[in-house]
């Protein structure tokens, strides 16, 4: 055997050093990914809601739910996922415009993504989950609940309608329904 | 241990040597994730370093983005807030069978079930979860019965927590009449398994006994199928809506009048 | 002499008869998801198999193999009894006894909350006491292997502990550590709210305490594993392990950077800020490093090995190795899932790139190609190699054994490399029935239709694997004498180890640093910020 103990620990050496490179350049791959191109995670700032009385007071009553352009121009869509379905099931977004999607829950956890995009959160009961995201394409893509929430978990499943600019009218609260169309 | 002296001390500058090693990635890890990339990120956020730095750590909410304050007006004033889970734990059986005596049994007969199938639900070994929020929604109006609302106007919650400790604490009575008709396969796959295509959940999921499923949702099995019928029909066509976020509205408006008929029979069917 | 023979046995053979059951249920849960009717569907058949399936694999079959291979490890390794052996029975008493309160009340679907538990759902307080025993009966295996490590050292001043068991220790000191989590989430929340005592939970912090557990939970699987590709499989090539040094080092880096790591389970969870996100991804990647080096050493070992049976050129040891033997055998196969499941595991540990993946079936196909692959099939070579020592017998047929062997690692592909697929296109986790109708996912159905030929072929592997094990027990007697059992030693022995790569109290130290630096704010958060509590959702009886 050609193999002696110094060329060993050499061979281990410089592998150990290649290996550690390969390791840092994927994290400045990710963190490069994180920084300049808003890569993130979703919630990045942490903020609470009391569960039990979600549906009394507040953002995430019933009325305000589903999709709103704000007085500032600034489209949010409001969702709550409670057992088992979406409220509302549908929600009506437009293209190449910045969306932000803020979730509750006021039952158990959940979680959502929005099929062939990254939309994609956990929601926890007691904090407000919020992503921002832009649709590229138009047409109808299904919101699933991606975690175990009871046994109805399987048909919880939710739409969203992807829609040209021009065919995105908010009414005068500047709310946007699936209903409207 | 009697070891060389040499030994000892390559074993402390290899200590030595690792601990250095380690604290150098932490502090590094730490130093980039905390002071490095927040305050980088300064520039896209449009905040200050310090406020940024407090959000890497977690500390410092920004106030949530305005939002609407569409006038409110709750399906159901029933939240399970600390407030009413404590007047259901003090709910007191022996006071509420005694108030049961004097305002309900006559419909309700002494053990919970009915003097009229057609019209008036079993209640017997309900939670009280379930007949708490109802009594609740039909007393303030947000589940009006010309029968039930008048009835109990004058009640107070504790009251309410009372009459539901002692109908929860009788048995689930089998209180299935002589069927109708026979519960069908088709009612069968739709509570226990749902229609994914419709995304209709199984019904077992919110109303088994085992369940899971929301606090207020009541166990359906042995319950009379009129009432079941009724309600479900009632809940699709928006008459009774006290359903918070609409989850039985939503469910309802997708069965067929078969179907309800079905999933009537199913659960007053013995199981 | 090994004197553990009958507790190691005992355990072993728990552990596979719960994965023998366990494999069949996946197989009908794939069935059920499937767009072919199955048998018995119902959501809450569903889900309790679900339930039953990943707490039997995760838990049993995982816990007590390890329990009862470093039972075997401590004899073999050190060349000495077992210390405290009723200690062992009592442990593994303890785990039968947590094992059957946890079948029956998912059985009886009264835990149907997954082997995860999800709260503020909540299942019978049996359930998870259950489980804690199981847990505590798998710490008396950490005590007597610590004593056992101890006791040798203080026998043999200044040798170096054989690698097999400094891994095996390293083991029960990572298990120790990674078991605070849930033991902490279990016993503090879950618990006392099963039991009533409290109506609400923070499920935040159940979630950040999971997470503790979480990720260093696959490390705990994945030791043996590793202990057999270090000090098993250069031995069957008919080689030499590389390096000792790097041996020890690997499993060392396990430990630091298999903990600190479990928040990357919360990439898309709303109750932690960015920035501890960011700090244990970082750990994350770190921990690919040991995985690497791995790689290394153990093709290294092979390569000698190669070499020495007179394989020429860059790639001619390959050739050269005794593919025939089972443990050589089930190494390669293991390496190359390795590949696949580590790459997989690349992409969720890369904090955007999570987004696409978090909660598909691409997670899921991901770790039963790590756990289910690369791991279980050492498990099965480990057994191969063990059982002639454990039963004095030899086997029947090594051809059975490779066929099985093989049958494993191509039908885990064709169960996951689909998996993979859909879950990338979004197909969503935890499902019991998809509607194929729908244009969406109606191209889904002969990619699941594969997917279950995979589960199938594993079944049969898995039938085949247990038939294995069953004729050592039922060959009368030993037909050659089996040679003791021999684990690979370095290519250069000698060099004297730094007293701190035999033992674990410096290593302890920083787990402990990192562990608070890691964790310590994302649990006080839930101090102070005090979160709204949700109120327990009972899956045990009408609310």
């Amino acid at each position: 055997m050609a193999v002696d103990e110094i060329s060993t620990v050499r061979s281990e050496r410089i592998w150990t050093y290649a290996m550690v490179a390969v390791a840092a350049v994927m994290l400045v791959a990710i963190v490069h990914a994180g920084i300049a191109q808003h890569f993130g995670t979703p919630s990045n700032s942490i903020e609470t809601v009391d569960p039990n009385t979600l549906h009394l007071a507040g953002e995430f009553v019933s009325e305000n739910l589903g999709t709103r352009v704000g007085l500032d121009g600034k489209i949010t869509t409001r969702v709550v996922t409670t057992q088992f379905a979406f409220a509302p099931d549908c929600v009506v977004v437009p293209q190449h415009m910045q969306v932000t999607l803020r979730a509750a829950s006021p039952d158990v956890l959940h979680g959502l993504m929005i099929m062939g995009t990254n939309v994609n959160t956990m929601v926890v009961p007691g904090y407000v989950s919020q992503v921002h995201t832009v649709f590229d394409k138009t047409g109808e893509m299904l919101m699933p609940c991606h975690e175990f929430c009871g046994l109805g978990h399987s048909q919880m499943v939710a739409r969203v309608r992807v829609v040209p600019l021009e065919d995105f009218q908010p009414d005068e609260q500047g709310r946007v329904s699936c209903a409207d169309r | 241990m009697e070891r060389p002296k040499p030994d000892e001390t390559a074993d402390r500058a290899f200590t030595v040597k690792v601990t250095a090693g380690v604290i150098a990635i932490a502090v590094a890890i730490w130093a980039v994730t905390f002071l490095v990339l927040p305050v980088i990120d300064v520039r896209n956020a449009g905040i200050d370093s310090w406020t940024a730095i407090c959000r890497a750590i977690g500390i410092g909410s920004p106030s949530p983005p305005s939002s609407p304050s569409a006038p409110t007006v709750p399906v159901s004033k029933v939240a399970w807030t600390d407030l009413t889970m404590d007047l259901l734990a003090a709910g007191d059986s022996t006071r509420g069978e005694a108030m049961a005596q004097e305002t309900c049994q006559a419909c309700h007969i002494p053990n919970g079930l009915t003097a009229d199938p057609e019209t008036i639900p079993s209640i017997t070994g309900l939670s009280p979860r379930a007949l708490f929020k109802q009594l609740r929604d039909m007393r303030d109006g947000q589940r009006p019965s010309d029968v039930m609302s008048p009835m109990i106007a004058d009640m107070t919650d504790r009251q309410f927590a009372d009459v539901v400790a002692y109908y929860g604490s009788l048995p689930m009575r089998n209180s299935h009449l002589r069927n109708l008709k026979e519960p069908t396969a088709a009612a069968m796959t739709l509570a226990t398994k749902g229609d994914t295509a419709r995304a209709l959940p199984a019904c077992d999921s919110c109303h088994a006994a085992t369940a899971g499923g929301p606090l207020e949702a009541p166990t359906l099995t042995g319950q009379y199928p009129v009432y079941v019928a009724a309600q479900l029909k009632a809940y699709a066509g928006a008459s009774r809506n006290n359903d918070i976020y609409g989850r039985m509205r939503g469910v309802a408006q997708k069965l067929t009048d078969s179907e309800i008929a079905d999933l009537a029979a199913y659960y007053n069917a013995p199981q | 002499m090994p004197t553990a023979n009958r507790l190691v046995l005992a355990h072993i053979w728990t552990a596979f008869a719960a994965f023998g059951v366990a494999i069949v249920l996946g197989l009908w849960q794939m069935w059920v998801r499937s767009p072919l009717a199955a048998p018995l569907s119902s959501a809450e058949n569903y889900f309790i198999s679900v339930t039953a399936h990943g707490s039997a694999m995760a838990y049993v079959l995982t816990t007590f193999f390890i329990m009862g291979f470093g039972y075997f490890v401590a004899e073999s390794a050190l060349k000495t009894p077992l210390p405290y052996r009723g200690l062992g029975w009592f442990g593994f008493i303890l785990g039968i006894l947590g094992t059957v309160l946890v079948v029956a009340t998912v059985l009886t679907g009264k835990a149907t909350v997954m082997f995860t538990f999800y709260p503020p759902l909540t299942a019978t307080p049996w359930f998870y006491l259950g489980l804690v025993m199981v847990v505590v009966g798998s710490w008396v295996w950490c005590a007597l292997m610590l004593v056992a490590m101890a006791r040798w050292k203080k026998t043999h001043p200044g040798q170096a502990v054989p690698l097999a068991m400094y891994a095996t220790t390293a083991n029960a000191v990572l298990w120790l550590w990674t078991t605070i989590g849930v033991a902490a989430e279990l016993l503090l929340v879950v618990i006392p709210a099963a039991f009533g005592w409290t109506r609400a939970v923070d499920v935040g912090l159940t979630r950040t305490l999971f997470s503790w557990t979480l990720h260093a939970i696959v490390y705990f699987w994945l030791i043996p594993a590793y202990i057999a590709f270090y000090t098993m499989a250069p031995q069957a090539a008919g080689g030499r392990l590389f390096s000792d040094t790097m041996a020890r080092i690997s499993f060392i880096l396990f430990l630091l950077c298999g903990l600190p790591v479990g928040l990357h389970h919360l990439f898309m969870d709303p109750e932690h800020s960015s920035g501890f996100k960011m700090v244990q991804m970082m750990l994350t990647v770190l921990v690919a490093v040991p995985t690497l080096l791995t790689v290394f050493t153990v093709t290294a070992s092979l390569e000698t090995a190669g070499r020495l049976n007179g394989g020429r050129g860059l790639l001619g040891w390959v050739a050269a190795l005794p593919w025939k033997r089972p443990m050589v055998l089930a190494t390669g196969l293991s390496f190359f899932m390795l590949w696949f499941g580590g790459f997989g595991g690349l992409i969720n540990m890369s904090y955007g790139m999570n987004a696409m993946v978090h909660n598909t079936s691409w997670v899921t196909a991901h770790f039963h190609m790590i756990f289910g692959g690369s791991v279980v099939i050492m498990y099965f070579a480990i057994a191969y190699e063990i059982w002639p020592q454990l039963t004095g017998r030899s086997p029947t047929s090594l051809a059975l054994q490779r066929a099985q062997l093989w049958l494993w690692a191509v039908g885990m592909m064709v169960l996951s490399l689909p998996w993979h697929w859909l879950g990338l296109q979004g197909q969503w986790r935890r499902v019991a029935h998809f509607d194929y109708s729908d244009p969406a996912i109606a191209w889904w159905a002969p990619w699941m239709i594969a997917s279950l030929i995979g589960g199938a072929m594993l079944v049969v592997s898995a039938a085949m694997f247990i038939g294995n094990l069953i004729t050592f027990h039922l060959k009368l007697q030993a037909a050659p004498p089996v040679r003791p059992m021999h684990y690979a030693v370095a290519l250069h022995p000698g060099a004297r180890l730094p007293s701190a790569l035999n033992g674990f109290t410096l290593w302890n130290v920083f787990v402990l640093i990192l562990m608070a630096a890691a964790y310590t704010y994302p649990i006080v958060q839930s101090f102070i910020i005090n979160p709204p509590h949700a109120v327990v959702h009972r899956v045990d009886r009408a609310q």
